[in-house]
């Protein structure tokens, strides 16, 4: 028998990972699934550094595995990020961010068009230069794809803070690739 | 600012039909907010394309299940390629970064598979070393079919910019392929983008070309490092690869066909069981016979398979040795009671189909019960009777592949026997023990 995991929503899964059965494996690999994507595009553009972003990410998992709790957890979605984020704040107290502002020299060439892929190298860029607070608010809105209030919830500030702090840094992104969506748009 | 709250608003979802109509009116009649709603549209759709290139790679994935101990890492796996499937492109430049806009180094990126069902866990890595001539081909993490004195290969690092060709350290691999993808009966590569240059185009061709020789080779050649049990586990896959040169701009794209390892032995969609039953045996009507209803056990034998069509339907074939008990009696002509016992045994061939509500499944944690219900209907081999058969009951899995079954069972029998049609019944425990080759 094979039970069919995608149909289980979140917290049926953590709590089948919870009791440690012989499903938790299976539930398990569903979170990993829906959240892995979100988690890793949280860590790697948060920290900036392929490599110890995979060991935060591996690392986010894991505590997730050991420690869910159904009762407290019912939003794995938060609760994976709240760990993903706590793991990249402690590595974060441990060196300086830097990032090259030259990097932004590129914007200059020529684009041919949107769909053209140095777009997303464009964009990549560009949410490395936003500041951390905006930067983390944007990533969870558009890579986590979670609601201003949990959002908010995960940075402990309001939903109302939350939007704006989305919008402020798309609106700061969109600045930094004017010339390029003019182009994209005209 | 009102404006841009407005495009987000409709960019997330959040309008209702009647704002979203206004919006649209609104848009028809402001050419900045048309511009501002088509720009944040450019960005919301780059930023989606992006997420796409973070999708963990195989590698990853395999490095943190093995770190939890997990053994089945393979599902997630194939199911994040499956769903990055369309960005592999984007993956590409993404992971490479600048680096490779600026260098334009070579860089191959393998991802993008399909996969039908969880089998089994298999990593297959596939390793070429410049100059050396080495090829190492391996079959799950833990077991190395070849490894000559190659050295232990080496991953490439995701910001190396070594490229096909462009190696300088002949200790480096120049072309990894690392892939885990698992299928019910497939592995399946997909190549999906490798952006190579010229002569790096045929060298990655000869490659494959190496694996598939090598994969020939392991299976045929004797004096190969693998045992018996390897070898006749690598027997059973076959190894095919096709590519296709699609010329693109400055640079070459080389895509693959599916390579397919094919491997129809392994975790087949198939249980099996074995089991024995104790009845309460008793004839229900002969004809206008005065019955006996007395009872009697009697112990039965069976052999089942089932097909598992899905996680809650199996189809199968039951083969039974069994034995009804009947007792009868009747007054004849001159008074005298006659009693009459029948015990016919059957050799019973019947189809089964069975329901197991997942919804009813229950995970104890040591162990899972796997509720069912059962309905058969069968003939005896030599034509003497046909069994019709009802049960309900569980499946007790300790682990994932054997499992206990109890089932209470009716069953009927009609046969003949002397000109007269007899039926009887018979109600039931059925006790087995079985084996899932699909989980």
């Amino acid at each position: 028998m094979q039970k069919d995991f995608s149909t289980y929503n979140d917290a049926d899964l953590a709590l089948i990972i919870s009791e440690k059965g012989i499903h938790a494996e299976k539930a398990f690999m569903e979170v990993y699934k829906r959240y892995s994507t979100g988690i890793n595009a949280y860590c790697t553009k948060i920290l900036n550094d392929k490599v110890i972003a995979e060991d935060i990410f591996q690392e986010t998992f894991i505590k997730f595995y050991e420690s869910v709790n159904p009762k407290v957890n019912t939003n794995i979605a938060g609760f994976l990020v709240t760990i993903a984020r706590n793991l990249c704040l402690n590595h974060k107290r441990n060196r300086k961010q830097k990032v090259d502002i030259t990097e932004m020299e590129f914007l200059s060439y020529d684009v041919q068009n949107y769909e053209n892929v140095q777009m997303l190298e464009f964009v990549n860029t560009a949410v490395e230069l936003l500041d951390d607070e905006y930067k983390e608010a944007l990533i969870l809105r558009e890579y986590n794809n979670m609601e201003y209030d949990e959002i908010a919830q995960v940075l402990n500030i309001t939903a109302i803070n939350a939007k704006t702090r989305v919008c402020r840094a798309k609106k700061k992104v969109k600045e930094l690739l004017k010339p390029y969506l003019k182009e994209i748009t005209s | 600012m009102e404006n841009e709250f407005l495009i987000f608003d409709y960019l997330d979802g959040k309008m209702t039909a009647q704002q979203e109509e206004s919006f649209f009116n609104l848009l028809s009649q402001n050419d900045e907010l048309r511009s501002e709603f088509k720009q944040q549209l450019a960005l919301k759709t780059a930023f989606t394309k992006d997420l796409h290139t973070f999708v963990p790679s195989p590698e990853t994935t395999m490095s943190l299940f093995s770190k939890m101990g997990i053994g089945a890492g393979a599902g997630a796996v194939s199911s994040a390629l499956v769903n990055s499937s369309p960005s592999i492109f984007s993956k590409v430049l993404g992971v490479f970064g600048t680096t490779a806009f600026k260098s334009a180094a070579v860089t191959l990126i393998a991802a993008g598979a399909t996969f039908f069902g969880l089998l089994k866990y298999d990593v297959i890595e596939w390793y070429d070393e410049e100059g050396s001539g080495n090829t190492t081909l391996t079959l799950n993490s833990n077991k190395i079919i070849e490894s000559n004195e190659t050295p232990k290969p080496q991953e490439i690092n995701a910001n190396n910019n070594s490229s096909l060709g462009e190696n300088t350290n002949n200790s480096e691999p120049v072309i990894k392929v690392v892939e885990k993808i698992v299928t019910k009966d497939n592995f399946i590569f997909t190549i999906d983008t490798l952006k190579l240059k010229g002569e790096e185009k045929i060298k990655a061709k000869t490659f494959f070309n190496k694996l598939e020789d090598k994969f020939a080779q392991l299976v045929n050649d004797e004096d190969s490092n693998i045992n018996s049990l390897e070898r006749s586990e690598l027997a059973n896959y076959s190894f095919n690869s096709s590519f296709n040169n699609i010329p693109n701009g400055n640079f070459g794209n080389l895509k693959s066909q599916p390579i397919n390892f094919s491997n129809s032995n392994l975790n087949l969609p198939l249980n099996v069981e074995l089991g024995g039953s104790f009845y309460n045996s008793k004839l229900n009507n002969a004809n206008n016979i005065d019955i006996n209803r007395d009872y009697s056990s009697i112990l039965n034998g069976r052999l089942s398979l089932f097909y598992n069509q899905s996680s809650e339907f199996q189809i199968g074939v039951d083969y039974r040795v069994e034995d009804f008990f009947q007792q009868f009696s009747i007054i004849d002509g001159n008074g005298r009671l006659l009693t009459y016992y029948q015990q016919p045994e059957f050799t019973v061939m019947s189809g089964v189909l069975r329901y197991l509500p997942d919804y009813l499944d229950y995970d104890f944690g040591f162990f899972e019960v796997q509720p069912l219900i059962s309905a058969s209907y069968g003939a005896d081999l030599i034509g003497k009777g046909t069994v019709s058969r009802a049960g309900i009951g569980s499946n007790f899995y300790f682990g994932n592949k054997l499992y206990f079954q109890a089932m209470v069972e009716y069953s009927n029998l009609s046969f003949k026997q002397d000109e007269m049609n007899y039926n009887s019944n018979k109600l039931g425990v059925n006790f087995g023990v079985g084996y899932n080759l699909s989980r």
